[in-house]
């Protein structure tokens, strides 16, 4: 499988602070690749370096093309979109305003038309259908998640990057938002997806990426990551006790 | 003070009130999109007010020039930024925009100057003044677009001055003024309205409707909606904060060469005295806590009134009593503001 | 004396003398570089400083002008007597005026701005007894000689004056009261170590004025005629413009910028009419020009990069064995702080849900849990930069819920932030020294005069020590340029100057090596042994682990556990919340 994301050398920095220090990884067409790793890690400023929403060096090839020195809109139109931590909704404009606005960039013959985009995403997500009309900032932290989601995918992405798609979600929810994203996956999306949520992501993710201090301490296959006792202690220090974990 | 008398003054106030405004909501609108308080607003509308006289009177329209000085400056930066980055598709956007202004502009000034049917002046007023908009924004503002609040205010004061010099040698000291477009008054009972009174309104409700439905239904305008409400949303489904720009200062260059053609006929208007309408314009706007539309209207037609009377009791002090009127209402917005901030910093 | 007050003091000097052999008409431009001079020194103190950006300065110089004006005509008053009545004036009217426009927030307070200098501009041009717009003509002159000496004598005097409001805005600037002015910038930080920020700006705001009516005085005995003109809003904008382009940050900007524009417009002036063969007024169209050209390429002004050398900033000199006044601090075991149920909501967000939590003299407690948990918000609740919906902040028993910042400040609590709220243009060692505004007492007054040394080395050296025990030795380097890790230990070095009994410490740690996170464990140490009460959120439990007595765990808002480090991290529900659940199969 090709890459469809490859970084290498990516340096992020935010003023004085250099908050990921000179990273290399990818994403392979088609899979979801994740980056866990605790709060303060990097994880954010990540994606913020990516996107070109913080000052970057390094070297950030997208489908073959050298996106190191694009703006946020030019990757848009490229079709990498960023889903932010603070989803960044238009709160005074409706559901259906959204989504249209999320499509805006990236109209040409060859994709599919603003109304085709439209039925697909309320034939995911029925809620935001019931919902068109409401306003963006009177939805539920599901609904909002939903909508960041929804207004994404109007832009006909080859590479979504989420950040922490579960935070301040309820359990339940959290379980619903892995499900859309496997199957945005299963649809040929490429997926980057950071999370704090490490279980969840191992779960679903083709590879893992374990982040800490600004750099990349393990990665590998999900599967052997969660097994390993180090990747716990990292998260809860070295007194944690492993019981709890197994199914 | 008895009621004819107050009745003839709240029209005249509210006659100017509706030209303030007109330019408060331009202020507003682009300081919603891109947060620069727009101090030249002023000059566009002196512009659009001395090229209609200019016309009518016969006389070459001084401001197909600076057009073309602009127009050519633009695409000047436009080139330095093009081989510095080394995307050319902003120049060549850029020279088909400035291009095809002053070859659309040109040939309806010629035809529009001396007796010419008013639609067509007024058609070749906004093809002249319209285009600046973008234009001074695309020069002065797009690349510090991202700098402070007050950085821009400075920028749009320089700005200020510049145009304003260069309007003195356009144009010359002297006033300019039209004869009012409609004369004459109707009787409604209980005064009499002028015709001029209703032909601003008019001029007026249309625009609002006109904004009201292009910001509700053009997509256009929910991109300029949604810039205003969240930049960074914006840029992340693909916006570039540089087109609402360019399309909020068009539509400010445009507004503002209406309200010049409005105010022609109204009051003798010279290359200075764009500062001190977008003054008003600014209080009419800070009325509207620099967020609401109507309120921002409702409060410049405040201004209005209460300028004729201030006119009519003090003359001289009226200046002087309209922006003192101002203090109050910056404390109370100052205050309601604060008071829901909870722990969202002003850091500087 | 620093190196900056003697080349400021310098340049006073040789422009004073130069009078004696300058040609005639570089004597007119010199004045007026001193007039403008002084305006801007009050302009850089007000905006680089203290964050006012004025547009009303004009005003202030016209005021000092008019009421000299009428003084010595109509009241044949001495000009020399009329000056302290010019400065009373201008002061009061400050006062009135400032007294409201320093509580404007933002772009309101610049627009307030706008509105009295245009309101005060029509009063000069309107009212019949200043003469409308012809003004007030036949001023008597300063000096008895009168011809062309008197322009010697009088670029002497105004130089005098620049200088010696150099030296107060130096005085006044490297002192407690100076950096509580420029603290006034980050406003919830100035909160949260006392400084009344509003008291602050206005004391700023009518220094800034009495400069202006100085300079009017002087304006008007020079031209010997007043009318409203020069005192026009355009005129305002020229004193900014001014400021720009010398650089706000350094009061070498001061003269700098007027320096510039003086003789520019002066050159400009004979220069264009010959270049350009149409009649206008070009040099403002320069200006303009030249003005936005600054700001796309050197914002910051020709001063923005000084030598560290010209820099203002407190400088320790002396280390002095005079400290400080400790207070006592409550005897170990007491409660210091008591969380009693405390909900807070945002809309409809629930960001802190009914949680209760005690910390005790001499212990140290960690707040933990998932991002998003609502630990900043807590903090935020209990040191007072936002009110509790609903629940109970006790410190020592007195309930503080609902209080200012301030005023929590005052009872001795301190805290750091999350997102650093340093000064990043003031140097490590004053940052520091701004949490010890309480413990000190000296005011403008003091500083201006250099009565406040004795207090200020006691204050620097406390800071220095604080900062030597934590590790840092860099004291005189801007906060700005420190890694963002170490930024922190600043704050928590500010946050001990307060001599406080509660510390609250957001994230200490985040970004700090290993050496750099054991030194900190230590200095927590120190404190628990001083019996300080510490609340801290942290994220890395390793470090959490070794130094604290107890771990709080929030997740939504909630607790859920509460023990100590081992009982905590072996709770199933902290895990989860941690971990995540694991999918169920697909």
């Amino acid at each position: 499988m090709t890459a469809l994301l490859a970084t290498n050398l990516l340096e992020v920095r935010y003023g004085q602070n250099l908050a990921v220090r000179g990273v290399a990884f990818q994403v392979r067409q088609g899979t979801i690749t994740t980056v866990i790793g605790a709060n303060g890690a990097g994880k954010t400023s990540l994606l913020a370096g990516l996107m070109g929403l913080a000052r970057r060096s390094g070297s950030i090839v997208f489908d073959g093309h050298d996106i190191s020195r694009n703006a946020p809109e030019h990757n848009v139109r490229r079709g990498m979109i960023l889903v932010p931590e603070r989803r960044e909704l238009f709160s005074t404009m409706s559901v259906l305003d959204n989504l249209v606005l999320g499509g805006v960039a990236n109209r040409s013959p060859k994709i599919p038309t603003t109304k085709e985009r439209l039925e697909d995403v309320f034939a995911k997500y029925p809620r935001l259908a019931e919902r068109r009309h409401q306003l963006a900032g009177t939805l539920s932290g599901g609904e909002r998640q939903m909508l960041a989601l929804g207004r994404a995918l109007m832009g006909k992405p080859r590479l979504l990057l989420l950040d922490e798609p579960s935070l301040g979600l309820a359990p339940a929810l959290v379980e619903e938002m892995f499900g859309w994203i496997k199957q945005l996956q299963e649809e040929g999306i490429s997926i980057l997806l950071i999370e704090q949520n490490a279980l969840a992501a191992l779960d679903i993710a083709h590879y893992a990426y374990v982040m800490s201090q600004g750099e990349f301490s393990t990665q590998g296959d999900p599967e052997s990551l969660r097994n390993r006792d180090d990747i716990v202690a990292r998260y809860l220090g070295k007194n944690a006790e492993t019981r709890g974990r197994n199914a | 003070m008895n009621s004819t008398i107050a009745l003839l003054l709240a029209q005249d106030g509210l006659t100017n009130g509706v030209i303030y405004a007109l330019l408060a909501i331009a202020i507003l609108l682009v300081f919603l999109v891109t947060r620069i308080l727009l101090v030249p607003q002023g000059e566009f509308v002196v512009l659009g007010a001395i090229t209609l006289v200019q016309l009518q009177r016969g006389q070459f329209a001084d401001a197909l020039w600076l057009l073309a000085a602009l127009a050519a400056l633009a695409i000047a930066i436009e080139a330095i930024r093009a081989w510095k980055s080394g995307r050319w598709r902003d120049l060549a956007l850029q020279t088909a925009f400035c291009l095809t202004a002053l070859v659309v502009a040109v040939p309806l000034v010629l035809l529009a100057t001396g007796p010419a049917p008013l639609a067509l002046q007024i058609a070749a007023v906004l093809c002249v003044v319209a285009p600046i908009g973008p234009m001074v924004y695309s020069i002065a503002f797009r690349d510090i677009a991202h700098s402070s609040t007050l950085t821009l205010l400075f920028a749009a004061v320089a700005v200020h001055y510049v145009l304003q010099g260069l309007m003195l040698p356009l144009f010359g000291a002297e006033g300019f003024r039209l004869e009012p477009l409609i004369q004459g008054r109707i009787d409604i009972g209980i005064t009499r309205l002028s015709l001029q009174l209703l032909l601003v309104a008019a001029a007026f409700a249309v625009l609002v409707v006109a904004f009201w439905l292009f910001f509700r239904f053009a997509i256009l305008g929910k991109i300029l909606r949604a810039t205003s409400i969240n930049r960074i949303g914006a840029r992340l489904v693909g916006i570039s904060p540089d087109m609402s720009g360019l399309v909020a200062f068009g539509l400010a260059s445009l507004t503002g060469a209406i309200s010049g053609i409005l105010i022609a006929p109204l009051t003798t208007v010279y290359y200075d005295s764009g500062f001190l309408l977008a003054l008003k314009g600014f209080v009419g706007a800070v009325v509207g806590g620099l967020i609401s539309f109507p309120v921002t209207a409702a409060g410049s037609l405040i201004v209005g009134v209460l300028e004729s009377f201030f006119a009519f009791y003090a003359s001289a002090l009226k200046e002087s009593l309209v922006f003192a009127a101002l203090i109050p209402i910056l404390l109370y917005k100052s205050v309601t503001h604060l008071s829901g901030r909870g722990t969202e910093e002003h850091e500087e | 004396m620093r190196p900056l007050t003697a080349l400021l003091l310098f340049v006073s000097l040789i422009v004073a003398a130069a009078s004696f052999v300058v040609p005639s008409y570089w004597l007119t431009l010199l004045i007026y570089v001193g007039i403008n001079a002084l305006v801007c020194v009050g302009l850089c103190v007000m905006t680089g400083s203290a964050g006012i950006t004025s547009f009303g300065q004009a005003a202030f110089v016209g005021l000092g002008a008019y009421t000299t004006a009428l003084l010595t005509t109509v009241l044949s008053v001495s000009p020399w007597l009329s000056l302290p009545a010019c400065i009373l004036v201008t002061v009061f009217m400050a006062f009135a005026i400032g007294a409201i426009t320093v509580r404007l927030s933002g772009h309101y307070l610049v627009l307030g701005t706008f509105a009295w200098s245009i309101g005060l501009f029509y009063v000069f041009a309107n009212v019949s007894v200043l003469g409308g717009y012809n003004g007030i003509s036949g001023l008597p002159s300063l000096f008895k000689s009168g011809g062309v000496d008197e322009r010697i004598y009088f670029n002497i005097l105004v130089w005098a004056f620049v200088a010696a409001s150099l030296l107060i805005a130096v005085n006044i600037l490297d002192s407690r009261p100076g950096r509580a002015i420029r603290a006034v910038r980050s406003p919830a930080m100035a909160e949260s170590f006392g400084i009344d920020s509003s008291r602050y700006k206005l004391i700023v705001f009518v220094l800034a004025a009495a400069a202006a009516g100085l300079a009017g005085w002087l304006h008007a005995h020079f031209l010997r005629f007043v009318n409203p003109n020069p005192y026009h809003l355009n005129a305002s904008v020229e004193y900014l413009f001014m400021t720009i382009i010398g650089g706000a940050s350094s009061l070498l900007g001061a003269l700098a910028g007027p320096a510039i524009v003086v003789f520019a417009k002066s050159w400009l002036q004979g220069a264009l009419p010959n270049l350009i063969k149409v009649s206008g007024n070009y040099e403002i169209v320069a200006f303009g020009a030249i003005v936005l050209l600054l700001l796309h390429f050197a914002p910051k002004g020709v001063t923005a990069v000084l030598p560290q050398s010209l820099r203002l900033y407190s400088k320790l000199n002396a280390r002095t064995a005079a400290s400080l006044n400790y207070a006592t601090k409550p005897e170990r075991g007491t409660d210091v702080l008591r969380v009693e149920n405390v909900t807070k909501t945002f809309g409809g967000l629930r960001a802190v849900d009914n949680v209760s939590l005690r910390v005790g003299a001499g212990e140290v407690v960690a707040l933990v849990g998932p991002n998003g948990a609502g630990k900043s918000t807590l903090f935020d609740v209990i040191s007072g930069l936002a009110p509790v919906s609903s629940g109970e902040v006790r410190l020592l028993n007195e309930a503080i819920q609902g209080l200012p910042a301030s005023a929590i400040a005052r009872r001795r609590l301190a805290r750091t932030f999350q997102h650093t709220h340093l000064r990043a243009d003031m140097t490590v060692l004053e940052n520091v020294a701004i949490g010890g505004h309480l413990r000190g007492s000296a005011g403008i007054l003091h500083a201006a005069l250099r009565l406040d040394r004795a207090e200020e080395a006691a204050l620097l050296s406390e800071a220095a020590r604080h900062l030597q025990r934590l590790g840092l030795a860099q004291m005189d380097e801007p906060a700005g340029t420190l890694p963002l890790g170490q930024q922190r230990i600043v704050e928590v070095a500010r946050a001990l100057m307060a001599d406080p009994i509660l510390v609250l410490l957001d994230e200490p740690a985040a970004g700090l090596r290993y050496q750099e996170k054991q030194h900190l464990a230590s200095v927590i140490d120190d404190m628990r042994q001083a019996g300080i009460a510490v609340l801290l959120v942290e994220h890395d439990l390793d470090f959490v682990t070794q130094i604290v007595d107890r771990v709080v765990v929030l997740d939504f808002g909630t607790k859920i556990a509460d023990g100590t480090a081992s009982e905590v991290t072996r709770d199933q529900r902290v895990i989860e919340a941690y971990l995540g659940k694991r999918r169920a199969a697909a």
